[in-house]
């Protein structure tokens, strides 16, 4: 399910949250980064229908959003997990799954339940199925929250910081879940956690202040920072003119991962990851 | 079809939730010990058992919808939590429709408490006047005079609930009905459909299905609002204005909700 947005113009009041925003989603998985109030999560709500452009386009597998057909036809495809979800307490996870089955137009009760005990097992909440929501943990909501965003089958499945609250096992278990969605689907994925992105994201888009900063392979947001990293062993200050990515205590003093045009005297290089990459990109956009 | 079966079950996830909050339960039964003391207090003049069912509901009327617009005021306000308003806004089945479910459901659940107390003064009529119809007229009167009453009020605490904190919403519903359907403009002058065929406290069809004798009905603000209650063509004009009044509500509270985007 290909995706195309251009142009793309979102304003709260004044306030202009997207701004000009065009970019396409193939099949596959694709993460998006960007600094807290960059509109990842508005992108993502505009893209579920839920939000209207102030102007540009969306268009989902040939179906332009802003018709009404485009949003039926877009509904009918969707999985999606917003930022912040609650859940119904009254209800249990089997029973709310099945509910929003339901709505997503899962009318064979059947296959309602075969899909929802299928999900379950696979978020690893099998044994707690019949529990109220009511009483789960904030991780164990996530879990379910993923798994309706995979109900009845969708060929576009939009994640908004899915993996936030998540234990380093369900996470790892989420990873391989989406790996198992395949390439029919296309993913867009939100999230702060640049490894979940590195791990399971070939191609990643980056907004800050509403613009695109990046978009392309995720190798070539790493390679941003190629060249341009490395390790600092001091006593003395934090290195300046660098974006430092990391600093732990040694018995001699402090080791900083840096990022910067010049090596700071007495740096090692050293390969450069996905974090330093958008630390790079970051700095890029703006020198501090 | 498959639509109307997807409602259904939509109403009855709604009706589990609404069973299994204590809100609805606290409310409504203390409600239907009072719709008890009421509807017994009106057997005593009962000449027919059609006139005493229609005579009953009438007065169930005018104090069971106050209980279940209270209980039931925070049903849609509910759906619209973090994220779950964009999620339920993003799926195939939404809209107007799935709010009318929603309602419908939680609805069922306050009226179970109500159904026990119909079915005894019911069968105290029949005592009462010894005729078995009884029991059939009181059901006939439950539906066309207390339940679109319900149904009403149910839509008009989920608006109201969606635009003032929920237990404002709740305090503002009693009010709400006495000004819908007892409220006296000769005494304090304000708009109401007291007297007019938009009033929902089910006097028309009671009047065209049961014989009583109206109180207000044909004395509304607005004259040609406001026939005399005469019987079917007007009890059935009142039901359908009662029910696109409440279909009018639904599509207000689907407004105000996409309003909050
Ligand atoms: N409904 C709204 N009304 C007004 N402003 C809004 C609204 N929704 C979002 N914004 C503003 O738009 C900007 C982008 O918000 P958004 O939630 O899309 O950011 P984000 O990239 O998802 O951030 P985070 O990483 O913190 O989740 C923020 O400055 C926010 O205050
Ligand atoms: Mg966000």
């Amino acid at each position: 399910m290909d995706v195309a947005i251009t142009g793309l113009t979102k304003t709260f009041g004044r306030r202009t949250v997207l701004d000009a925003v065009d970019l396409e989603f193939g099949a596959g998985m694709t993460g998006l980064l960007g600094p807290n109030g960059a509109g990842k999560t508005t992108l993502m709500r505009l893209l579920a229908g839920v939000l209207r452009p102030s102007s540009g386009a969306l268009v989902v597998g040939g179906h332009d959003l802003r018709t009404r057909a485009g949003r039926a036809f877009t509904r009918r495809v969707l999985g999606y997990l917003p930022q912040h979800l609650d859940l119904y307490p009254d209800l249990s996870a089997r029973e709310f799954l099945d509910y929003i089955a339901l709505l997503k137009g899962v009318d064979d009760a059947r296959t309602r339940r075969a899909d929802v005990a299928r999900l379950l097992d696979r978020v690893g909440l099998a044994d707690s199925a019949d529990l109220r929501l009511g009483g789960f943990s904030g991780g164990m909501r996530r879990r379910v929250g993923i798994a309706q965003a995979l109900l009845g089958d969708p060929r576009l499945v939009i994640v908004d910081e899915p993996t936030a609250g998540l234990d380093p096992e369900e996470r790892m278990r989420f990873r391989s879940l989406l790996a198992g969605l395949g390439e029919r689907c296309t993913v867009v994925l939100s999230t702060h956690v640049l490894d979940d992105v590195a791990q399971t994201c070939p191609r990643v888009a980056v907004l800050a202040a509403g613009r695109v900063v990046y978009t392309g392979a995720t190798s070539g947001l790493t390679a941003y920072a190629q060249d341009r990293t490395y390790l600092v062993d001091t006593d003395g200050p934090q290195p300046t003119g660098a974006a430092v990515t990391n600093a732990a205590a040694t018995p001699e003093g402090m080791r900083y991962r840096v990022v910067a045009d010049e090596p700071p005297p007495g740096a090692v290089p050293v390969a450069a990851t996905l974090e330093d990459g958008y630390a790079a990109l970051m700095r890029d956009i703006h020198p501090t | 079809m498959k639509g109307v079966a997807a409602l259904l079950a939509v109403a009855c996830y709604e009706a589990r939730m609404a069973a299994r909050g204590r809100g609805v339960w606290i409310g409504m039964v203390p409600m239907a010990a009072l719709a008890l003391l009421v509807g017994m207090g009106r057997l005593d003049g009962a000449e027919s058992a059609r006139l005493n069912a229609g005579a009953v509901a009438e007065a169930l009327t005018l104090v069971v919808p106050v209980g279940v617009g209270v209980v039931l005021a925070d049903r849609l306000r509910r759906g619209t939590a973090a994220g779950l308003g964009d999620l339920l806004d993003s799926v195939p089945l939404r809209g107007a429709a799935r709010i009318g479910a929603v309602l419908a459901g939680g609805l069922a659940v306050a009226l179970l408490p109500v159904l026990p107390v119909t079915a005894v003064l019911g069968a105290a009529a029949a005592v009462r006047t010894g005729d078995a119809a009884a029991l059939p007229w009181t059901a006939l009167a439950f539906l066309v005079v207390l339940l679109p009453a319900c149904a009403w009020i149910t839509a008009l605490a989920g608006v109201l609930a969606l635009v003032l904190p929920a237990p404002l919403a709740r305090a503002f519903v009693v009010p709400a009905w006495f000004w819908a359907v007892a409220w006296n403009p000769r005494l304090l002058w304000a708009p109401t459909p007291v007297g007019t065929l938009l009033v929902p406290s089910g006097e028309y069809p009671a009047q065209a299905w049961f014989g009583t004798t109206p109180s207000w009905a044909g004395n509304g603000q607005v004259g040609w609002l406001s026939p005399a209650a005469d019987g079917t063509v007007t009890g059935l004009a009142n039901l359908a204005c009662v029910l696109l009044s409440t279909a009018l509500l639904i599509g207000g509270a689907r407004l105000i909700m996409m309003g909050k985007r």
